[in-house]
């Protein structure tokens, strides 16, 4: 797309990637962002780490620009000066669009191919060691629940994100195993800092729903200071509620040069996030684990087809 | 993963940048299905681009429809 764009830019096309929720968030440790500034520092991070150099814009934070074109993580649209489809793609294919614009636009001599790019490209950040907690297995693929960063509750930034995945057995019948996982943000620059207290949760569920374990805390570690997630596994039984839960959490921020106590909370609703994303560790399962789950995922928020 | 790896691995990912989640179907791949899918999409070739409120990289809003007045590609991305 980079060399499509060197190409056609010049001609007057113009070329935008939409960066909007993560298609699988914690690979390379990257979190899903709670604040518009959150999805912005992402965007400045894309530009590092990939040396692109199409100019990003940013879907809202409900994602609506990526639900009124089709809800596909890579998808491509032409659109002619009248603001009209030309052409759409599920999945971006530069070579066509650069046969669409040749037909559009005129072609060009020599085009550009990508060993001329010469794109500036960075790693991931890496703030601490990571694979020293061993990490939750499991059996089958979770899906993310909806969760609410309770913003106003909290003067701190989100340097740690919860993610709350729930099993099978609980989105078809409400009762089931639910994965709560506490990921450190890279972007914010901090790290464990297993020499004070550990990361704690605690559920607050609405009067019907129980939860076991409903408080937990992290492991002790030996190593001073890591960068994997805290991960619990609870069983979880809502009954006939529709009510959300809190979760309150509770961990220390800290960087090289400061370690604050942080308190933040989220709300859990009871339903698949269709903007979730498929967790990097956690995407595998059988086909017909993952058909089930796409099953799942198409159903009304509460839980009936 | 080594820096040069790395690099190696986000220049595969310039062309597309996200990793897709389609799941085969009878006889289709998976990038086979996810264009179907995308396909039987409500919003169609000749269709006008939906107009809505956006953000620019700086955080400024702004309205697809002033994306008129010249071709624009518009390509779907995010970190991972």
């Amino acid at each position: 797309m980079e060399t499509v764009y060197r190409d056609y830019a010049p001609k007057g096309v113009q070329f935008f990637y939409l960066y909007k929720a993560l298609a699988h968030p914690e690979l390379h440790g990257y979190v899903t962002p709670v604040t518009l500034e959150e999805r912005l520092m992402q965007i400045k991070e894309a530009r590092r780490t990939l040396g692109t150099e199409i100019p990003w814009v940013c879907d809202t934070m409900s994602n609506e620009l990526k639900h009124a074109t089709g809800d596909a993580p890579n998808s491509e649209y032409l659109l002619d000066p009248e603001g009209k489809i030309v052409r759409k793609r599920g999945w971006s294919d530069p070579d066509a669009l650069r046969k669409d614009l040749e037909k559009l636009v005129g072609p060009v001599e020599n085009p550009t191919k990508v060993s001329d790019l010469n794109l500036k490209v960075e790693p991931p950040p890496k703030h601490a060691p990571t694979g020293i907690v061993p990490r939750v297995k499991l059996p089958e693929r979770y899906l993310a629940l909806r969760i609410e960063p309770q913003l106003q509750k909290s003067k701190e930034p989100f340097y740690v994100k919860p993610r709350v995945e729930a099993d099978g057995n609980f989105l078809r019948s409400g009762k089931g195993k639910l994965y709560l996982g506490f990921h450190l943000d890279p972007l914010y620059g901090v790290h464990w800092n297993n020499l004070v207290a550990p990361v704690q949760y605690e559920f607050h569920p609405p009067e019907g729903v129980q939860i076991s374990p409903s408080k937990g805390q992290g492991p002790k570690v030996e190593a001073e200071a890591d960068a994997d997630p805290r991960e619990f596994l609870v069983d979880a039984d809502r009954g006939n509620s529709k009510e959300p839960a809190r979760i309150v959490f509770r961990y220390f921020a800290c960087s090289e040069k400061w370690c604050k106590p942080v308190t933040q909370e989220y709300v859990v609703r009871w339903e698949v996030d269709p903007d979730g994303g498929a967790a990097a560790r956690r995407a595998a399962g059988s086909e017909g684990q993952v058909r089930a789950a796409e099953e799942l995922l198409k159903r009304r928020p509460d839980g009936q087809r | 993963m080594r820096f040069s790896q790395t690099a190696a691995a986000l220049l595969a990912a310039l062309s597309t940048i996200c990793v897709a989640l389609a799941q085969p179907t009878q006889g289709k791949s998976a990038r086979e299905a996810l264009e179907d899918r995308f396909q039987a999409f409500r919003l169609k070739v000749g269709d006008h681009f939906p107009e809505v409120d956006i953000h620019d990289a700086e955080g400024k809003r702004f309205n697809t429809r002033s994306l008129k007045g010249k071709y624009t590609v518009i390509v779907n991305g995010c970190l991972t």
